[in-house]
């Protein structure tokens, strides 16, 4: 049971509902991996939290047998729901469409910490102000 | 049908906004897949280095997908005023049945003498004194492709008496569980401490009627150890780091005195540090296999 690496997949899709069309067809079938067992799987452990986004991390090994972990939503899903917008901003440098609070940032912070390469609160915070940015959300304080 | 696979090759910092824009318009959410993973490395439950990342999402290739490119091209411009962006690539994607797809990866294999490894949807005529184990591959390692499993299997067909009692710790999808009691063993213990492996090898077992001769469990040494059960064959394919940790573990203590044990998933220069480990725990290492890279090494626990 040696256990290399050959891939990592992440699949941002919705709790629930995963099949085999795109994007989960066509990004795990080129590693070879039982894909309908996949499915089976992502939809019985998210099936209690219809309407979000639960990324699913898929570690694909040498032999083309696999596991995943289920993360926490996307920080764009959660930076949408805190400013309660339907989506980011199109020309995010010159159409704002959002606020978030520091208090808010820190909360995305908390849930996101154990999921990013981030060193500390801090760290987290400012990757994701960064991805606030980027969507045309501003950040007050 | 015909689909267009976006694709953004893209750093951390801007992988979350670009999935986020991607997901607008592809179908069903995007695929982020890490690049360039070194070529050794191990599932060992730390966390890789930040590494670039692609980002795919796929939209049909209809009437509006022209319309899609150039709103998607707008916001990644928007966005590179910000932060640089690379140019997306566009690839024509056939469909296919993609939940079949990945059966086309997997073929019958040979190990050794007899034993004949086919996936378990894969119709072939099997020679007469052949050992056939059919597999469902899934979530638990072990399909029979990995030069570990294989090793295996050879020192198994090597070793394996009529009415041993054998040991297959970290069985994995079950699959030397199933070898041995095709061989002849009287009665296999497959242990895992991943609920998922126990639940593969209890659906592989099955498949190849063998049940009644094996057990599976989901446990760890610790508890094997203060059982006190012993036995005369036990094969160990999971990596050095974890059999050297097992080995001051007690791990020798559950072969019985002349039996004997099999140890992979083992790299050639790692060898020499499982075999002094393997000596701390009262084994004799006594024979080397070897498959590319890979060893496997075999010991007896004296009288």
């Amino acid at each position: 049971m040696a256990k290399k690496i050959k891939a990592i997949v992440k699949l941002q899709i919705q709790a629930g509902k995963a099949n085999p069309a795109p994007p989960i067809g066509p990004a795990l079938a080129q590693h070879g991996i039982n894909l309908m067992q996949f499915c089976k799987e992502y939809n019985a452990r998210t099936s209690n939290r219809m309407g979000e986004i639960i990324p699913a991390e898929i570690t694909i090994f040498s032999d083309s047998s696999f596991k995943f972990n289920l993360k926490s939503p996307p920080t764009a899903f959660l930076i949408k729901k805190a400013a309660g917008l339907e989506h980011g901003s199109s020309v995010p440098h010159l159409e704002k469409v959002g606020k978030l609070t520091r208090k808010q940032v820190q909360e995305i912070a908390e849930i996101k910490l154990k999921d990013m390469n981030a060193n500390d609160i801090e760290g987290a915070m400012r990757q994701i102000e960064g991805t606030a940015r980027q969507m045309g959300v501003e950040i007050e304080g | 049908m015909e689909w267009i696979e976006v694709a953004l090759s893209v750093d951390g910092e801007a992988a979350e906004a670009v999935a986020e824009l991607l997901q607008r318009y592809g179908h069903q959410g995007v695929a982020i897949e890490q690049e360039d993973i070194p070529p050794d490395t191990w599932d060992d439950g730390e966390a890789l280095p930040p590494q670039r990342l692609t980002i795919r999402a796929y939209i049909p290739a209809d009437s509006r997908a022209e319309d899609a490119k150039l709103r998607l091209e707008a916001a990644l411009g928007h966005m590179n005023m910000m932060y640089p962006m690379p140019r997306p690539v566009y690839t024509i994607v056939q469909e296919e049945d993609w939940a079949e797809a990945w059966k086309a990866h997997y073929h019958p294999i040979r190990v050794g003498r007899r034993l004949f490894i086919r996936p378990l949807w894969v119709e072939a005529e099997a020679k007469p004194d052949d050992i056939t184990i059919m597999l469902d591959p899934g979530m638990a390692f072990g399909t029979g492709t990995h030069p570990t499993t294989q090793l295996c299997l050879e020192a198994l067909e090597d070793h394996v008496q009529p009415g041993l009692r054998v040991l297959d710790l970290g069985s994995g999808s079950g699959i030397l569980a199933i070898a041995a009691a095709k061989l002849g063993a009287a009665s296999v213990l497959a242990l895992d401490t991943d609920p998922i492996a126990v639940k593969a090898a209890g659906e592989n077992v099955a498949q190849n009627a063998v049940a009644e001769h094996i057990t599976i469990q989901e446990g760890s040494l610790e508890s094997l150890v203060a059982s006190a059960r012993r036995f005369d064959l036990a094969v160990v394919n999971i990596l050095a780091k974890v059999i050297i940790a097992m080995c001051d573990q007690h791990l020798g203590d559950v072969v019985r005195p002349g039996g004997m044990a099999l140890f992979s998933g083992i790299i050639e220069d790692q060898a020499d540090d499982v075999e002094a480990a393997l000596r701390r725990t009262g084994l004799q290492p006594f024979a080397r296999r070897q498959q590319g890279d890979w060893v496997l090494l075999e010991a007896r626990r004296p009288h």
